[in-house]
């Protein structure tokens, strides 16, 4: 994998030109400014970050601080961010920035509380004054342990100064919605401290760590802001002959696939599983697909040695269609684009077709185990932001939707369909409780998204509190269960027009009306307001052309194309006849109380 | 061009991103633009990956042109 090679400080430094070029053309990149707080020389990571960022699809513009001037340019006024207006602060600090005195004297107590007051001060000056995201470095050991084993007992132990100091931040982060870790603590482990530092670099640049680790440590950033960003993967499809056991079922019988920890063989195979198993645990959807008689490939995950079982899965596409068919259905199913999506699988056969198919997936080819999960890990497909409630229901939401699939094959009439599914729609304002969902809503939806618009935050709870905006927020209930909030709009009143500013609908729920929904809601508000025109706008993006005609199947009239910002502007005047349209009669409609 | 001025030569298209450049021992940062400090230590961390050596804080700094580099280079690695 291209990214995955990008690593290699050498093959970096020869190949960021071109990559940067080739991503530079994208039409839909997402913009984001970057303000970077430098306790040592940021240099050529920048560079690193914007390749990983690009591959991402996101573009970065920085803004460097001074060297060593984190304190002074995060708690005192500083101009120059004002005017950038950051929306994400990285504090670029290494253990070069903490007090050392502690091992001169006595003062470890003291050194430390005065960190963690440094720390807590910076964060909080910062998200007062910025109100962005905050990505934090904790700090990796120091090369040096005076007293040996001593050093992470010992109450002035230079092993434990980092251990408290980083167990403040964890906790602090846990706590707080604005502020990310860059666990650096982790990557100099990883790569080992002997390989992290360069003496030289430090007395000669200032640079905390050696240029090979660079990539890495930019890889690491890029993969926090991307996971905020709404572009992690959101499933794995994987094979299951020798990729979630050894061997081939239908040819050695599911008592003689490898498989547990009976064998060396067999025991590789409960590590992927397990892997798996966690990361459903946290949203991620698993699926199969595999070339196998469906009856023989469940009886392997049927079987005792399987950590995985039939339930874990939310589609199991197990015959002898061709893969990238079957991964096509997998991912309509789950009304998933090709981008949210890993494909495992052991055959390079396998993996080059699906490659040529759908190049947009992810493939992991299992040649060797140890391989397959570092990249799966390095890489960080499935990097956790902070989870929203609805991130820990997903798999409950997926699992629902696929039994609404099965009920759909039981009736001939799609609208006797939605009727049985005795739909309620709650509706709700923005609050403190859902924006987090809220922004994410709007951050994380391609294909029923108007404008696009990223939001944060601090924006969205900005907007809720303006008199000119309403926000309607949709959850949406079935006799399966809750949808979770689904569908956000944004709606602007000016005198005798309503704007709508922004709207986006989770794909979890196409199909089912509610769009309709939300234009009656908004009809209904115009009427009270008495709003006589109502604008709809549309800006098309290479993920959001099923809606591209949605306002005008409304009965809308395409007023212009604002041909700078690439938007098209809809406009309805008729606002009655567009609440005859949108009498939705299968979903029941109730406010929420608060 | 001698092996050793070849394989420098082909890090400095690198670090430069310039397939056509062409050194001599010559060659110095007033050369090229680009040779800030910034590049000068991208030119010795791929410098010490092409040769497989480590250079210590006296011979960077003493790098100032291209013959330099070579000097240094030849003189670690005894194959020359």
């Amino acid at each position: 994998m291209e990214i995955y090679k990008l690593l290699d400080y050498s093959y970096m430094m020869q190949q960021k030109k071109k990559v940067k070029e080739k991503f530079a053309q994208a039409t839909d990149l997402l913009e984001i400014k970057i303000a970077v707080l430098c306790g040592s020389t940021f240099g050529e990571v920048q560079d690193f970050l914007e390749v990983f960022l690009l591959h991402y699809g996101i573009k970065p513009m920085f803004l460097i601080g001074e060297y060593n001037r984190v304190y002074e340019e995060a708690c005192f006024p500083n101009a120059a961010l004002k005017e950038f207006a950051p929306d994400i602060i990285l504090i670029h600090v290494t253990n070069k920035n903490l007090r050392s005195d502690f091992r001169c004297n006595e003062s470890f107590e003291l050194s430390l509380y005065e960190e963690e007051q440094r720390l807590l001060q910076i964060w909080n000056l910062l998200e007062e004054q910025y109100h962005c995201m905050i990505i934090q470095n904790n700090f990796e050991y120091y090369p040096y342990r005076m007293i040996g084993n001593a050093a992470r007992t010992n109450e002035d132990g230079s092993v434990k100064y980092i251990d408290d100091i980083n167990g403040f931040i964890s906790s602090y982060v846990r706590e707080n919605n604005h502020l990310y870790l860059n666990d650096i603590h982790f990557l100099s482990s990883y790569v080992g401290l002997t390989n992290w530092y360069d003496d030289r670099m430090w007395y000669m640049y200032k640079y905390p760590m050696k240029m090979d680790v660079m990539p890495r440590y930019a890889l690491n950033i890029a993969n926090i802001i991307k996971s905020v960003l709404g572009k992690n993967k959101k499933t794995v499809i994987t094979d299951l002959d020798n990729t979630l056991w050894g061997d081939i079922i239908g040819e050695v019988g599911v008592e003689n696939i490898r498989l547990g920890y009976e064998t060396p063989q067999g025991e590789k195979f409960v590590l992927l599983q397990q892997y798996l198993k966690y990361l459903s645990g946290h949203g991620v959807v698993l699926n199969i697909c595999s070339k196998n008689e469906y009856e023989t490939g469940i009886s392997g995950i049927a079987s005792k040695k399987s950590v995985l079982d039939a339930k874990d899965f939310a589609v199991k596409k197990i015959n002898w269609k061709e893969k990238y068919e079957n991964i096509q259905e997998i991912l309509e199913e789950l009304n998933l684009l090709p981008e949210a999506a890993v494909f495992i699988d052991d055959s390079s056969m396998e993996c080059d077709s699906v490659r040529a198919m759908l190049p947009e997936i992810a493939v992991l080819q299992m040649s060797n185990m140890t391989q397959t999960l570092q990249q799966m890990d390095t890489l960080s497909f499935f990097e956790l932001p902070k989870e929203t409630a609805e991130d820990k229901q997903r798999n409950q939401y997926y699992r629902e939707n696929i039994a609404r699939n099965e009920e759909k094959g039981k009736y001939e009439n799609y609208d006797d369909y939605l009727k049985s599914l005795e739909m309620t729609c709650y509706v709700d304002k923005a609050r403190k409780e859902n924006i987090d969902r809220i922004v994410q809503l709007f951050n994380k939806t391609n294909q029923f998204n108007f404008l696009t618009r990223r939001y944060t935050m601090e924006e969205v709870s900005e907007l809720s509190r303006k008199p000119d905006i309403e926000m309607f927020v949709l959850e949406l209930q079935d006799k399966f269960g809750s949808n979770g909030i689904v569908s956000v709009s944004i709606i602007r009143l000016c005198e005798t027009d309503a704007y709508i500013d922004g709207w986006v609908m989770s794909c979890r729920v196409f199909a089912r009306g509610l769009e309709y929904v939300m234009l009656e809601l908004v009809c209904k508000l115009c009427m009270e307001r008495g709003i006589c025109t109502l604008h709809g706008y549309y800006k098309k993006t290479l993920k959001n052309s099923k809606i591209s005609n949605f306002f005008g199947d409304a009965g809308f009239k395409e007023e212009r194309y604002d041909i700078e910002n690439e938007v098209h502007e809809w406009t309805c005047r008729d606002i009655e006849g567009l609440l005859k349209i949108c009498k939705v009669d299968n979903i029941m409609i109730m406010q929420t109380n608060v | 061009m001698s092996d050793i001025l070849q394989r420098i030569n082909k890090i400095f298209r690198i670090i430069f991103e310039n397939e056509n450049l062409v050194i001599s021992e010559e060659t110095c940062a007033d050369d090229i633009n680009e040779w800030d400090s910034l590049q000068h230590i991208n030119l010795i961390a791929m410098l010490e990956q092409e040769f497989g050596i480590e250079f210590d804080i006296d011979e960077i700094i003493s790098m100032e042109n291209v013959g330099d580099m070579v000097k240094v280079i030849s003189s670690r690695c005894k194959f020359e």
